[in-house]
Formats: C-alpha cells, structure tokens, sequence
C-alpha cells in the first residue's frame, strides 16, 4: 500500500461530502460540547471550506496511452485504488484511460496551522477536564480528533479513519438522547457517511446514488437487526461505564417559594403514564416524588442540610391496602434524579425487582430508585388510592413533623397556636384552613409578587399579598398545620397529565409540577390535602384544570411546541407523533434483560435459547435468500428496458387477436395482415415498428433515446387502445 | 534465510493454488464470473468495521442502552448486505477476449478484453499481475477494457490470468477473480533505424541480381511524386506543401525496389537482437511502401510477398527467433535482452 500514499486525493465533490457529514456529526452533539469545542471545530471546517472555495484552479490532467481503444469507461480519479492489488501494484504504472476527470489538488494543511488547531484543541480539552467529567472528556476528544483529521488526509487509510471515527461518534450520540426522532437524524447522518465511503468506490456515481443505494442497503439490512434485538440474548454490563454528567431536570429536593413556578415554565416531557385497566379522573392524579419535612425558615427540604435522612430507610407502614386499585407503568424521561413518580401508596410489582431499576420503597412511601435516572426507563406500579399509612407513627415523629423553627413567621405561628385552642377536632382546624383560603380573596398565580427572604415570608404570603404559586399554599398551610400541632409535611410531585388518545396514555410534563400537602391525623394516619385546590376549587375538576394547563402552556414559551399545536387538527398530529414516540421508547427503549427473557418465555417456551438461534438464523439465511432473488430479477428485468417491455405487449395483444408469426420471422411481417384486416392499423403498426427498431439499433445519446423512448411508448399506448376499440 | 526455507513451500502452495484456479477458470474465451469462480474476503478496512461494531455492541451494553445495540446489530447486518452487494457487482459480467495479441518490445502491448455488463458495475481493476493496473470506474452494457502488458524482451510470451478485484460499495469486502484467456502475446522486436549507407556498407557485392539501385550521393532521397492516399505521413514532403506546390511525397529508392530476402547478412555484424531490430525496421518500411520482400532468417525462411499479413507473419518470426541463440559477432551490453521470465516461449514452438 506504501505506492498509493502520496497520491491520494478526494475530489472537490467528495471533499465537500466529508465536510458535511463531520458538521451533521458534531452537530449531533451540540448539547454536549462545550461553546469552546463547537466554535474551534467550526473553524476547523469553516477553514477547510475556504481551502476548498479557493482551490477553483483545478487541473485536468490528460493521458492518452493507447490510440487503438474506444474505452468509454471513465477512469478512476483516484490514484490511491493503485494500491488496491497489493504490493506488487507499487512497482507498475497505473493505466489512464481518456481524459480524467478534473482533481483539485488541495494544497496541503500548512504544519502550522494544523498544529494551532491541535493545540488549542487539547487546551480546551485540558482546560475544561475537571468540570466535564471522563465520558464527556472522551467525546471532546473524539470530537476533535474527528474535526481536525480531515486537515490532514494523506492517504486512504486516513481516509477509512474519518469513516469509521464518524461512525462510532455517530453511534455514540445516542448515549445522550434516545428518542426515536432524533435516532432517526443518527442513522440519516450515518447514512450520509457510508454515502461518502460508497461514493469514493463509485466516482461516477454523482451524489444521489451513493444516498439511495446506502439507504436501501441499510433498509436491507433491518430484518436481521431486529431479529438479532429480539432475539440474541440481551447482556449485563461488563464493566461500570462513566455517566454523563448532566444536569438535573424537573423536581429538585427542596422547594422555597418560586421554585415550581420556574419548572412551570418548562415544556419538557418528564414521564408518562399508561395504565392496565381504568384511570383515575385527572384531578385525582396527584403524582408524588418525595416529601419534604424539613423545614428551615424559608424553604421545605427533602434532608437536612448536608445530611441524608436515614429516616426515610425505615420500612413504610402500611395498615391497610384498601380503595380502588390502579395498575399502570410509568414511563421516565432522564433526568438525572433518583426518584420515581407514583399514585398515593405505591406498591411495586414484584417483576420489577431484577430490572434494570433498583427501585425501593421508602419510609414516607415515595418511590426511588438506586442510580439517578439517565436514560428512558420505565417501571410498573400497583397504587391503592385508600391505603391507610402510618397509623402508628411513633410519638418522636410526631415531634419530628410537627417541628417549625423559632421566631419564624410569628403571625402564622400564632394563628396556628389560636386555630388549636379554638378547636378541639384537628379535622376542624383543617377545613378551617381550606375555608379560608377559598373565601378569602386568595388569588392562583404563576407570577406572585416578591418575598422577603426575613423568615417571615409565608407570614407575608399568607396575611399580606395573597397571591401566589402552589407551593406558596402548601408551605404555609404545612407550617400553619404544624404550628396547630398536626404534623404535616410537603409532597412535591407533578399533578394530572395529557392524555393521548392514540397511544392511551398520559404525558406529564414539567410545567404540571405541583406541591402540595399531607396530614397526619390520630385515625386516619396521612392524608393529602391540597390547599391550592381550596384556592381555585374548580383545580380538581378536569375542564379546569385543562384551563389551567393551557394558562401555564401559554407561559412556557408561545413559540412552544404546545403553544403552537393549539388547533384541533395540529393537536391530533402532535399526539400522533407523541403516540409514536411512545411505543418506541415502550418497545424499543425499554426492552430490557427481563422484558426479553418474559418475552422470549411467552413466545417460545422451553429450549427457547436455541429455537432464538434458529430465527436468527433463519431471518440470516432468508434475507440473503431474498436479496439473492432480488439479484436475478434486477438482471433479468435489466434486459428488457420500459419500450421494450411495451413492445412484446403489443405482439402479445397481436398474436391474442389472431395476428400470428413464426418465432424466426420479423415483427414486421405482421404489417400486411394488420393492414388486410384492420384499416389504418396496418400503417400504425409499421410506425410503431420503426420507432421500436431506431431504439435497438440506432446509435444516439441517452437524451435523445429517452425522448425516443417516450414518444414509443406514447403511439404503443395509442396503437393499444386503437386495437382493443377495432376489435 | 527463512525465506529460502519457506520457498518450496510457498511454490507448492502456488502450485496447489494453480491447479484449484485452473479447475475452476479453465482456459477459455469467454468467462463468466459466478458463484463458482469468484472469490470474496473482507478487506483490513472490513475487519475495522467490524471492530467497531462489536465495539459499539460493548458499549451499548455498557450503557445498557437499547438504541445503540440495536445500531450496532443494524451495522452487523449491513456488514452482510454489503458483502452480498459486492459480490452482486462481479457476479454474472462477461469477460471475453481474442487470444493472441501483437505488440513491439519497446511500448506496452494492448491486450483488449471485452466485458458484458447487464447491470452498471463499478469500481473495477484488471491487472496482469505484476504489470499495471487498469481501473474502470463504471461498466455498462458492452465495452471493451484495454489492458497493458509490458513486455521484457521481444517473444511469445504467456502473461497467465488477469486479476479482476472490485471493492465496490464500501471497501468492506475484496472481491476477485481471475481471467484465463489462455492469452498469448508475440512481442515483435523494437525497430531501430537504419540507414541505407550502413545496409549497402555490408551489402554483399555477390548478391544476386535483385539490387537495387543504391543513392549514389549519399541521400536516399529520389525524387517527389503526388501523394498518394495511404502513403506514410512522414514521407510528405512538407516543405512543398507549405509552399502550396500541392502534396507530394519524398522518394526514397535505396531500399526500396526490387523484392528480396531480408537476412542476417545484409546488415553491420552487430548482436543477432540487434539484427532483429533492423530487421524489424526494414520489414516495416517495406510493408510501409507495400513493397514485396522475404525473410531468411537461420531458422525460417519465408517466401516474397506482401500485405499485412505477410508482414504479421514476419515479425512473428522474428519474435520467435531464438533468445540463446546469442552467438553474436559484436558484444552489446547495452542490447542484450533482460533477463526473461519464466513464462516466457521461446523460441519456435
């Protein structure tokens, strides 16, 4: 291969293919790399663009070697296939036949600049290390490698590098997204890539056949791949693998006024829910994450500061499952958090214990899993909506969730203190509350006014500026429960959802984020109460809640998704695509280990390992059985073009009506009988003749012929209709 | 050392691999590639790709990441369909070629194959192997490829099989085959000039009366006459056509003439290679002139005439004339023939 080296060269077309596919490459990880990368690669590329804009100077090169022959092949523009036969090619020439098509000769990268790239590249790299973490670290590096090696292309095996780098980098983006659309735009740019590798093996190919044929080899090759997912037995990790270190999305462990109405302000998808038989009303959906009992003056926290909350590692307590029960399974969008949404009192189903999830139950009955969330992942859950929890909570925690701290929010302490004295019955002092808030003039805003941040500020909440966000009524009524003496605490979680008929499923998003409270009263252990419902009581019933909903859409951004699929027609597509991006990530993204081991039980019973063995194989054996067939048909139908396929139509239409000849005898012996029997078909038919022999035989471009071809196939088409109407 | 130990192993291989290709591709002069005769393997560039398959498979299942396995499934397929498309690309075109072919020693010699592509082909390379390589980029429907083989020395010569490799698709997969068209090249010798004062210096004042007159001033140059069609482009007297004296050719009397036998004996006592080559000159000047001669040569004598395939017949002889023959009066470093390969056929067979 040591022959082919120096002469290696991408032609202008080519060049530009690489150079697009490496901006459709990093583009696919434009949330990942950091502004620094993105802009040096983007210079990377923009330089070799301008490389390439100025190399018009192209020069033809013309060998003429032999006189004798009327090659019309084109020859190769590369060089480099010299090296195609081995060792023994480097000592020979290599033979050029006509004119060769024009090379830009890029001048090659000056050392200089090259080094400048690689330079600031690794010092951005370097620079940046520390905060990226190893698995983004890799992707920098990976990144830039693939970004600046198309500077220095010297040979086909730099060449067959970028291919393959691009390859495994395009791959690799899916470790950051999953979802169908954007695995769609993955095996697009994939495609672009092998597009490239197949159009430098048929130069004059142009671009549009490298694409197509890429894309049909890749179609080709989806029945075995998916025989393969299905059935080829799905493995555990080898090794642990770094995690991106991504931010967290949606609910965070601590919520002080303000926070939900930011997430409010969000479109994201956070999970969806489907359920096995029948759903909850909307209203009733009150998806929990966590409870936050710590209370600091200013804001409800899930753990003291600093400190895990063992607490929550006790085994919860349960007295009685009982109410309406609701199966369903949650799908998870990643979010980088460890907890998991549930219905009232979660009971995880028992086949959920080995999958990819570790998923416990905690003490205060909310749901989280060992690892945070980085992936799509989905889990089944069994709710019992009457469940009675914690009946027998022992008296430190009743301390502990009755606990507020001191000379903090005085007033409301106070009205605490007063509402105890004033009624004997805890459930009293409850409603009081709730009457309260709906007779009052209590407003629902996504945009309350300001807080001081003095520890007084649910006092200011609650007395003074009366407008406010859900966590500003569950805040203060938790305080003013505790303050009462009956613990409370704060749930945070999402609230009702969009269903999607299509797909029967429900899609929660960030902007349904909500909080809101639970009780503990002496008989009924914890209860919710959700004292924005007092507010607004209308919240709880579903046409409202859709006003509601649409009041917060609004606010996430009128340029939104949502906002924008506000027409009724625009809706049902959007639910459609949703609907599809559902059953991707229900069959596709969440076929797991066990999924495939239940899957393969169900379907193939015992021995089920080798019957998998014997599909695979023959999904292998048929796919090459039918690209085979394919094979010959493409070269039997190869032979008889459009025209001539009409014209062996009409001799068929002939010798059914009667019009015979011998197998040796010329179409045109027909012409007299045609004519003795048919007047005027006779002459018709010896045009049709004529036409049919100046394609066979008469040397002309393939413009020409085509025009040819269509004025055939136009007086066939008429000559047909003639002879069925004379009949 | 190790390779001198290895050698008759590897020329038994080469042996075996002889007798397996010719049992597969006998001798013929058509050939069309299918499943019997074409060979397949996947280039360096195809285990890479597989490499990075499986490494993705690694890291799919790392991740536990659904998509990414199912990609790298998805790219182990395509590994296959790309195998299959490759071969598709060789299997079922027509190689057809004459058998013999002539050429002179001092410029490759053309050997036309002709090809019946029913579907476009691309990317395909055809080689001789150790001489150059040919690349066509695109075959469709009939054409004829020219192949080039440069000689060694003048002879007949057997260049063996063609190479025909195609990596068309991705490069993934080398798909080969060879070509046996029982091939058979006559490589006339170079012609080398002579001039007519060095051809009378040892014209033999005995030779019978076929002479010719012989320039007396020592310019060959005759006389001019018309221009007749088909006459050498190099004898118009272009001088007289520049000055618009109409076409005219220069004639040359020396050599031309009578008919009579080219032989040794006529020229300078230089090497027999180097006889050959003027010998070469001399018969195409005659048949350039459609002028009537014979050959003598020590080994085969062939009788006046003219025409091309008079002419053919001649320098056929004097590609066969023997090689080891060498027992020239004069020493010539420069001319003697490189060192001739084995595959060469000497001499008359």
């Amino acid at each position: 291969m040591a022959g082919a080296r120096a002469n290696f060269q991408l032609s202008k077309a080519d060049y530009s293919h690489l150079l697009l596919t490496q901006a459709f490459t990093i583009l696919l990880f434009f949330n990942e790399l950091t502004s620094w990368m993105l802009s040096l690669i983007a210079l990377s590329i923009l330089w070799q663009v301008a490389q390439l804009a100025k190399s018009r100077g192209t020069l033809a090169l013309t060998i003429n070697t032999s006189e004798t022959n009327e090659n019309t092949s084109q020859v190769s523009s590369y060089a480099s296939n010299l090296s195609l036969l081995g060792r023994e090619t480097a000592r020979a020439g290599v033979v050029r036949k006509k004119r060769l098509p024009l090379i830009s000769r890029l001048k090659p990268t000056p050392k200089l600049v090259v080094m400048l790239f690689a330079l600031t590249g690794a010092g951005i790299i370097i620079a940046n290390g520390r905060s990226l973490g190893l698995l983004l670290s890799m992707v920098h590096l990976i990144c830039f490698a693939y970004g600046i090696k198309s500077l220095e292309i010297k040979s086909r095996k730099d060449f067959y590098q970028l291919i393959l780098i691009g390859l495994f980098l395009q791959a690799c983006a899916l470790i950051f997204i999953q979802s169908l659309w954007f695995t769609m735009l993955v095996i697009a740019v994939a495609v672009l890539n092998l597009g490239l590798l197949y159009r430098y093996f048929s130069a004059s190919a142009g671009w549009k056949l490298p694409i197509t044929r890429s894309g049909k080899l890749l179609v080709y090759s989806v029945p075995l791949a998916a025989a393969l997912f299905v059935f080829f037995p799905r493995l555990s990790p080898f090794w642990q693998v770094p995690l991106a270190e991504k931010a967290k999305t949606g609910l965070s462990d601590e919520v002080s006024p303000g926070d939900i109405a930011n997430l409010a302000r969000s479109d994201e998808l956070a999970f969806r829910v489907e359920f096995f038989s029948n759903a909850p009303s909307k209203g009733q959906m009150y998806w929990r994450a966590m409870t936050l009992p710590y209370f600091d003056g200013q804001s409800w926290k899930r753990s003291p500061e600093g400190r895990t909350a063992s607490y929550l590692n006790l085994p919860a307590d349960i007295s009685r499952a009982a109410g309406q029960s609701y199966q369903y399974q949650v799908m998870l969008e990643p979010s980088n958090q460890r907890w998991l949404y549930s219905l009232d009192t979660p009971f995880v189903d028992a086949n959920e214990a080995s999958s990819s999830l570790k998923i416990s139950r905690q003490y205060d009955y909310s749901l989280i899993n060992e690892r945070p969330i980085n992936a799509t992942k989905s889990y089944q859950v069994t709710s019992f909506s009457g469940a009675v929890r914690g009946q027998n909570m022992p008296r430190s925690f009743k301390h502990f969730f009755t606990n507020i701290p001191e000379n903090n929010n005085p007033r409301l302490t106070e009205l605490g203190i007063e509402l105890a004295q004033t009624y004997a019955n805890k459930r009293d002092i409850i409603n009081q509350t709730l009457i309260h808030f709906r007779e009052q003039a209590y407003f629902y805003t996504l945009q309350p006014p300001r807080l001081n941040k003095n520890g007084r500020s649910l006092d200011q909440f609650y007395f003074d500026t009366r407008s406010g966000f859900c966590e500003h009524y569950a805040s203060s009524f938790a305080f003013l429960m505790r303050a009462a003496g009956i613990p409370a605490r704060v749930i945070t979680g999402y609230l009702g959802g969009e269903y999607n008929q299509q797909g029967n499923y429900y899609s929660i998003y960030q902007y349904d984020a909500h909080a809101w409270t639970e009780v503990w009263l002496e008989d009924e252990g914890w209860i919710a109460i959700d004292p924005t419902a007092a507010v607004s009581p209308d919240r709880v019933s579903d046409s409202m809640s859709d006003a509601l909903r649409q009041q917060r859409v609004n606010l996430a951004g009128s340029f939104s998704w949502q906002a924008f699929s506000s027409a009724a027609w625009m809706l049902k597509i959007r639910m459609q695509i949703e609907a599809i991006d559902y059953q991707w990530n229900r069959f596709i993204l969440s076929y797991t280990m066990d999924k495939q081991d239940e899957l393969l039980r169900q379907l193939l019973g015992d021995g089920r390992l080798w019957k998998a063995a014997l599909i695979i194989a023959l999904t292998f054996l048929s796919m090459i059985g039918l690209l085979w067939l394919r094979n010959q048909w493409l070269s039997r139908e190869k032979v008889n073009t459009v025209w001539q396929k009409q014209f062996k139509r009409v001799l068929k239409l002939l010798n059914l009506q009667g019009f015979t000849r011998e197998q040796w005898q010329s179409p045109h012996k027909l012409v007299e009988p045609l004519n003795n029997a048919k007047m005027g078909l006779g002459s018709q038919y010896e045009d049709l003749y004529k036409l049919y022999q100046q394609l066979s035989y008469q040397p002309m471009v393939d413009k020409q012929r085509d025009k040819l071809a269509r004025k055939f196939q136009k007086s066939s088409q008429g000559f047909i209709k003639d002879l069925k109407q004379t009949r | 050392m190790i390779k001198r130990l290895l050698s008759p192993l590897s020329n038994f291989i080469q042996k075996r691999f002889d007798v397996f290709i010719a049992k597969r591709l006998p001798p013929a002069r058509k050939v069309t590639l299918n499943n019997n005769n074409i060979f397949i393997f996947p280039t360096a560039m195809g285990f890479c790709y597989l490499a990075i398959v499986f490494l993705l498979f690694l890291l799919g299942t790392n991740y536990q990441n659904n998509v990414i396995i199912l990609l790298s499934y998805l790219m182990a397929s395509m590994f296959i369909t790309i195998s299959l498309a490759s071969f598709f690309n060789v299997k079922g075109v027509q190689f057809s070629s004459k058998k013999e072919y002539v050429g002179f020693s001092d410029k490759p010699i053309v050997v036309n194959v002709s090809v019946n592509a029913d579907l476009p082909r691309f990317n395909y390379l055809l080689q001789y192997p150790g001489h150059s390589l040919s690349i066509f980029d695109q075959l469709k429907d009939k054409q004829t490829l020219p192949l080039t083989w440069q000689a060694p020395s003048r002879g007949v010569f057997k260049p063996g099989r063609i190479k025909v490799v195609s990596e068309y698709a991705y490069g993934l997969f080398r798909v080969w085959s060879w070509l046996d068209f029982d091939h058979q090249l006559v490589v006339f010798p170079t012609p080398r000039p002579i001039t007519s004062k060095q051809l009378a210096a040892c014209e033999d004042g005995n030779e019978e009366g076929r002479r010719t007159e012989i320039a007396r001033d020592g310019d060959e140059f005759i006389e001019l006459s018309n221009y007749r069609e088909g006459e050498s482009l190099s004898r118009i007297a272009w001088k007289q056509l520049a000055r618009g004296q109409g076409k005219y050719t220069k004639q040359y009397h020396q050599i031309l003439g009578e008919a009579k036998y080219l032989s040794f004996e006529h020229l300078p006592p230089v090497s027999v290679e180097h006889k050959l080559e003027f010998l070469t000159y001399l018969i195409l000047e005659y048949s350039q002139n459609d002028a009537s001669f014979g050959l003598d040569l020590p080994t085969i004598r062939i009788d006046i005439g003219h025409g091309e395939e008079h002419k053919l017949a001649c320098l056929t002889a004097l590609a066969r004339y023997p090689l080891s023959h060498s027992s020239s009066t004069v020493s010539d470093s420069e001319l003697t023939p490189k060192k001739a390969k084995a595959n060469i056929v000497e001499g008359l067979s």
